[in-house]
């Protein structure tokens, strides 16, 4: 998306009804179980997408958005991809997780939203560890055959592509790093890494907070014009 | 009323192009059989007897049956491998048709499309079929059971121990824009399952379904033994995967204990939905006759007017039908017809 695009569509003003698939296609539903028997996460805590798309047709919704169900899903989309009657089932999770007070969210995704909206990252890692981290990761990869001239281009100003990152690949799954990396350099691609609001994984998207999704998705678009990038990779 | 030297062609030779061409040929109508195949029978000629300790009423009998007596009908033609090219509207109907005997013209009063239907093809549903043998349609295990007798796994030939049911692939499904049920499968499913346990005694069979259509007047009675011997699942599975040991894993949320399950099976039939004959657009087009937004034929009973008189309609070419609800639409198309031809 380029930057004059995203003006188009104006993010700014995005509406909280626009992406809100609120209340319809769950009423086709047969319950065939497609989806319960596709989802990785069904019986955990009895989690059962059937039985949450029929507690939204009987208009149950407070009572879905009050049980721990919609927490337990990993909003993989699996049930949304096999679904007969094209039922968009985790739009009907993210509206139910918008409906909890922000304080009843579980707190491991609250303490990450606030890391992320107060440090611009779910970890709240400082600047210069994330600095330090990528170039240690690229200076692994320069001691591998073939990659000898490797180096990670921070903040490079008008590159063809920005990519954004997930926390723990920065964290606990830095060698996963080196894949991406290693493609974009042997593919010959103009790409680089912003040191500020790197962030790629939106707790804002994954909680239901629109505002919070707003401010992180923005974030992202202004580092595109501060860098004068037209493509990016958000691959989160 | 008489009804020499009347014609009538009919499009498809299956269990309703045969009932109505006998009832035609009865009362002194010469009728042509357009079959696309290389011989007439239809799908329905596929068909095994389902009958264990008597008949289960399946229908599978009735097509060898109507075979048997149109061959005593000098006034019924067929003509196999045959594709309709091209349709003229003057005085009735001029049809000329390509075969692998060459083109051919006929001339005829009314036409009575009975093309049936096309089973699903569930290559794109996640249960692994075209690229695990062992996961086949009721149609392909059909054939099995018709040419040995007895299931087999395609796989290694050998009988298999387990099996699996599954409902509804490809019908119910508004993604396919299929939203109709196909309504044979759930008893051809069962009766298909019991006569497997019947041959091959011990074979276990687990069937996986929405809701089950109800089949017959002793449906309940029928419904109520099977469970004796069939495990009953109120959930479609999501996926299927071969193991290392050659057998599949079925992935399934069970109701009853409300917990994720897997089983594992030897062999897995797809009850493949009935849907419109991919001919029919054509067909359709030629004829000048309305389809169906979902691609079936109009019942010709819809207020036929206009172009489209003369013009009839049967069989599961309107929409998912029994063998013998196709021998009554036959019926009641050939009648139609007979009334046509007298007042014309």
């Amino acid at each position: 998306m380029t930057p004059e695009n995203s003006l188009r569509i104006s993010i700014e003003n995005l509406e909280r009804t626009r992406c809100a698939q609120w209340p319809h296609a769950q009423d086709n539903c047969l319950t065939c179980a497609m989806c319960s028997g596709a989802c990785p996460v069904a019986g955990v805590d009895d989690f059962d997408p059937r039985k949450i798309v029929r507690l939204i047709s009987m208009g149950m919704t407070d009572a879905a958005a009050d049980s721990r169900w919609p927490w337990i899903c990993t909003m993989c989309g699996k049930c949304e991809q096999i679904c007969p009657m094209g039922i968009e089932i985790p739009d009907i999770i993210r509206r139910l997780r918008a409906m909890r007070a922000r304080d009843k969210v579980p707190g491991i995704l609250q303490d990450g939203l606030a890391n992320a909206l107060r440090t611009g990252n779910n970890l709240g890692l400082p600047k210069e560890d994330f600095v330090f981290i990528l170039e240690d990761v690229a200076a692994e990869i320069a001691e591998e055959p073939g990659f000898e001239e490797f180096t990670v281009p921070i903040d490079k100003e008008g590159a063809a592509l920005l990519t954004t990152i997930h926390n723990k690949l920065v964290n606990t799954h830095t060698d996963d790093l080196k894949h991406w990396w290693k493609i974009f350099h042997a593919a010959g691609e103009d790409w680089t890494v912003a040191s500020d609001n790197w962030e790629g994984t939106s707790w804002g998207y994954f909680t239901g907070d629109d505002e919070a999704m707003r401010v992180m998705a923005g974030r992202i678009v202004e580092n595109m014009r501060r860098l004068k990038i037209k493509t990016l990779l958000w691959p989160e | 009323m008489n009804l020499n030297g009347k014609q009538v062609t009919i499009l498809g030779a299956g269990i309703t192009g045969l009932e109505a061409a006998k009832h035609l040929a009865v009362s002194g109508i010469e009728v042509v059989m357009l079959e696309r195949t290389s011989q007439p029978g239809g799908q329905a000629a596929a068909l095994s007897c389902k009958a264990v300790d008597g008949c289960v009423r399946c229908g599978a009998c009735m097509v060898q049956e109507r075979l048997k007596e149109i061959m005593r009908f000098p006034n019924i033609r067929i003509i196999s491998d045959a594709r309709v090219a091209q349709i003229a509207r003057q005085y009735g109907f001029t049809i000329t048709c390509e075969s692998n005997k060459g083109v051919s013209t006929t001339h005829s009063d009314a036409v009575l499309v009975s093309t049936g239907f096309q089973a699903y093809d569930p290559s794109a549903k996640p249960y692994g079929y075209g690229y695990i043998p062992d996961v086949i349609t009721t149609l392909e295990a059909e054939a099995l059971l018709k040419r040995h007798g007895k299931i087999q796994r395609p796989s290694n030939n050998q009988e298999p121990k387990s099996i699996a049911f599954i409902q509804c692939v490809g019908s119910r499904d508004s993604r396919l824009n299929h939203p109709w049920c196909s309504k044979i499968c759930c008893g051809s499913s069962l009766r298909m399952a019991r006569l497997i346990q019947h041959r091959q005694p011990g074979t276990l069979a687990t069937f996986f379904y929405i809701d089950v259509q109800t089949f017959g007047k002793n449906f309940q009675h029928y419904y109520d033994e099977s469970k004796n011997t069939i495990q009953m699942i109120r959930a479609i599975p999501g996926d299927i995967f071969k193991t290392s040991d050659n057998q599949m894993l079925a992935a399934f949320f069970d109701p009853q204990t409300q917990k994720a399950g897997e089983a594992v099976f030897d062999l897995v039939i797809l009850a493949v939905g009935l849907t419109p004959a991919k001919e029919n657009v054509e067909l359709a087009r030629l004829l000048d006759f309305p389809l169906t937004p979902w691609g079936f034929w109009r019942s010709h009973r819809d207020g036929a007017t206009g172009r489209a008189k003369g013009i009839f309609t049967a069989g599961a070419a309107l929409g998912p039908m029994s063998i013998p609800e196709c021998i009554d639409s036959a019926g009641q198309a050939a009648w139609d017809i007979v009334q046509f031809l007298g007042t014309t």
